[in-house]
């Protein structure tokens, strides 16, 4: 079967597990909710409308985000282990949120902001440290930058966590380390959508540019591209859509690392085909952790358990089972 | 290179026999009944005291020669055992240190005009800070067993141990309080006054048919990650119990649930579609919860809102849903509204006055004046 073939086949499994996402839940009972119920129960259509189709939409772009994300910086850094938290920004984003919770203020607004402020932080300290060792190329550079970045941002972490009030506040800031989408309305949605579909816009026109940033520096430049600049839109546009849906979401793990690797096994490791589908897997990936999360118990599971248990089960096959390659 | 390292060596070796030459520090007591230290604020006990004996939380038999006179409380949520403490008349003058809590701070102040003074453990104190407080006795949440307890009583400092989460713990650990602080009598009193306050709850329920008990839900409204949050409790904590013995039926106990408050979402809320709702907020005003509720588009379709059924649960300087001394409260208000029919003679208010005035022999004015202004919730 062809790349687009199995695209599209991608692409119609996607709208099928969405579509009966919408039925899928805890109302009226577990697990499915007739359809003929959106006209003849009023409650039923609310739930629907309001609660579970934004809910949806956002799983579906934070699935996309973060695969995208950690699609383009695998091939950036060229380094088949890397996600976003790898620059330093996820953490930086718990980091912003965790102050926020503390000190700023305990608003969705608020923390969502100051997230988003710390992921962008995090991503512009790693890339100052990076320009200011004397040390090897560009890539081990920034490697070693984004670890010492997200280990500064983890021990702050810690000690916001040790400072918090342990009923107020830590229940709080480890309630959105652990992830989830449980609280998604329109209006907070609505508040990330512009910086994601900007960003994954940008990732996705930019697919093409991949291929020939992934070889060596002077390789490309001979090719015509100008590295660093054209690397410097793609991380942005990376970290821009990774900050706005964890602070929507809150730090959910493994996406970024795992969904790469899966779309690679399907579709090639050439970016044209590559990223379209992994921003695809990881929205249907995220889209069924997150469709488990909310009808498995009566109490909400955090996202981030879930896509670290999947995520991590999945990588462990991949490894067994087949070879891992980065095409250059 | 070895003529270097003679003098560090040598030095190792000084301190090293000093340190064996050193006198044993003194080894715990095993029984836990080390002498109480010296306190300025100690009262003299009687010229021959009998020794108590009385068993804690986990089955342990421990002894005193005399009641202690210095008694740290630690942990979390220790307002909930200092509460406890202070329905005796030695509780305030014994307590000499309370750890930090989130909630019912204020209420020391009012019944106790020295508790300012008190020294204030962190939440997270360890055995060190514990023991810098001069306690002769500890004590302490059963589960803080193994993390807290056991490295205060290698100390030497005895530990008593309370559950107080469920009513029956209640009534059997006030009584061993009552012995711990020498005061049994004192102890009957105050179960004698839950005991009573509970039969005229339990006594009306008992002969009602499933079909005559409505079903409710009791969740807690809170601030999780910026964005509004529903838990429901255990179904073996007390906020499920109270609703039991109020004569609900609580629709959540059925869940598999965690260990503690459960984030619920709307469409469970929604699918369990409860007659009654009952809405707690540990730290901000019920009633803007229960407002906030009920104006979500979503929740306006639940037959509890559409019937007026949402309530927001009281609480003074604290919630009367919680494992502290005020559940009998919580249990008076949840009987009214959940039969209205039948305990249409509760009166939430003489209630509240009677609670404060027979419990912690407070005046009427100090309750009008100290306590009411505190007062959140629904009251009838």
């Amino acid at each position: 079967m062809t790349p687009s073939r199995r695209f599209v086949l991608l692409l119609l499994t996607l709208g099928m597990v969405a579509g009966t996402a919408l039925f899928v839940g805890r109302y009226p009972r577990p697990v499915w909710l007739p359809p003929q119920a959106l006209r003849e129960d009023p409650l039923a259509a609310q739930l629907v409308w309001n609660l579970r189709l934004p809910r949806l939409i956002a799983a579906l772009l934070l699935g996309a985000a973060l695969s995208a994300s950690g699609f383009t910086l695998q091939m950036l850094f060229r380094n088949p282990l890397v996600e976003p938290g790898f620059l330093g920004v996820s953490q930086g984003a718990a980091f912003g949120a965790a102050l926020s919770i503390l000190y700023i203020s305990r608003s969705a607004l608020g923390i969502q902001t100051a997230a988003m402020l710390c992921a962008l932080a995090g991503l512009a300290l790693t890339h100052f440290l990076a320009r200011r060792l004397r040390y090897s190329g560009w890539i081990l550079r920034m490697v070693l930058a984004g670890i010492a970045v997200s280990a500064l941002f983890s021990a702050g972490i810690g000690m916001l966590k040790y400072l918090a009030d342990p009923l107020t506040q830590l229940p709080e800031i480890t309630f959105w380390l652990l992830g989830g989408l449980w609280s998604t309305r329109w209006q907070n949605l609505l508040l990330i959508l512009p910086l994601t579909l900007v960003s994954l816009t940008v990732l996705f026109l930019a697919r093409w540019r991949l291929n020939v940033l992934a070889l060596e520096e002077e390789t490309a430049f001979s090719l015509g591209a100008a590295p660093g600049r054209e690397r410097l839109v793609l991380l942005l546009a990376s970290v821009g859509a990774t900050s706005a849906v964890v602070s929507l979401a809150g730090t959910v793990g493994w996406v970024g690392l795992v969904v790469p690797h899966i779309a690679r096994q399907f579709f090639g490791a050439n970016a044209r085909h590559a990223l379209p589908s992994s921003l695809l897997l990881g929205g249907l990936f995220v889209l069924i952790c997150d469709t488990l999360a909310r009808t498995l118990s009566s109490g909400e599971i955090p996202l981030g358990i879930l896509t670290s248990l999947f995520g991590a089960a999945g990588f462990l096959l991949l490894m067994v089972r087949r070879k891992i390659e980065v095409e250059r | 290179m070895r003529q270097t390292l003679i003098p560090p060596l040598l030095l190792i070796l000084v301190l090293s026999l000093l340190g064996a030459c050193a006198p044993a520090a003194p080894s715990p007591t095993p029984t836990g009944t080390p002498a109480p230290l010296p306190s300025p604020t100690a009262v003299p006990p009687s010229p021959t005291p009998p020794p108590i004996t009385v068993t804690d939380a986990l089955g342990r038999s421990l002894m005193f020669p005399t009641p202690p006179q210095r008694i740290a409380v630690a942990g979390k949520g220790t307002i909930m055992i200092v509460d406890a403490l202070y329905l005796f008349p030695e509780g305030p003058q014994r307590l000499a240190a309370v750890g930090t809590t989130a909630q019912g701070g204020d209420f020391l102040p009012i019944v106790d005009p020295g508790a300012a003074a008190k020294q204030t453990l962190g939440s997270e104190a360890g055995p060190e800070q514990i023991a810098a407080a001069q306690p002769d006795l500890v004590i302490l949440k059963s589960y803080l067993a193994e993390k807290l307890g056991s490295p205060i009583e290698a100390l030497g400092i005895p530990v008593f141990y309370v559950s107080l989460e469920t009513p029956e713990q209640y009534l059997a650990e006030i009584q061993a309080i009552g012995q711990l602080l020498g005061n049994p009598a004192r102890a009957k009193e105050v179960t004698d006054f839950y005991l009573g306050s509970m039969e005229r709850v339990v006594e009306p329920v008992r002969g009602l048919r499933e079909d005559q008990k409505p079903t409710v839900l009791l969740i807690q409204h809170s601030v999780k990650g910026g964005e509004t949050a529903y838990a429901v409790p255990p179904a073996s904590w007390i906020q499920t119990i109270l609703v039991e013995m109020a004569g609900g039926r609580p629709v959540w106990t059925d869940a598999p649930l965690g260990q503690g408050w459960t984030v619920v979402n709307l469409e469970q809320i929604a699918s369990w579609n409860p007659d009654q709702i009952y809405i707690v907020d540990y730290f901000d005003d019920p009633g803007r919860a229960v407002e906030k509720f009920v104006a979500d588009p979503v929740a306006r379709n639940l037959k509890a809102v559409q019937e007026g059924q949402v309530f927001a649960f009281p609480k003074d300087t604290y919630s009367w849903d919680q494992p502290d001394t005020r559940w009998i409260l919580g249990l008076l208000w949840l009987a009214r509204h959940i039969h209205p029919d039948l305990f249409a003679q509760i009166e939430i208010e003489q209630e509240f006055v009677a609670f404060y005035r027979t419990l912690y022999r407070l005046d009427e004015a100090t309750i009008a004046g100290k306590l009411k202004p505190f007062l959140r919730g629904t009251l009838p």
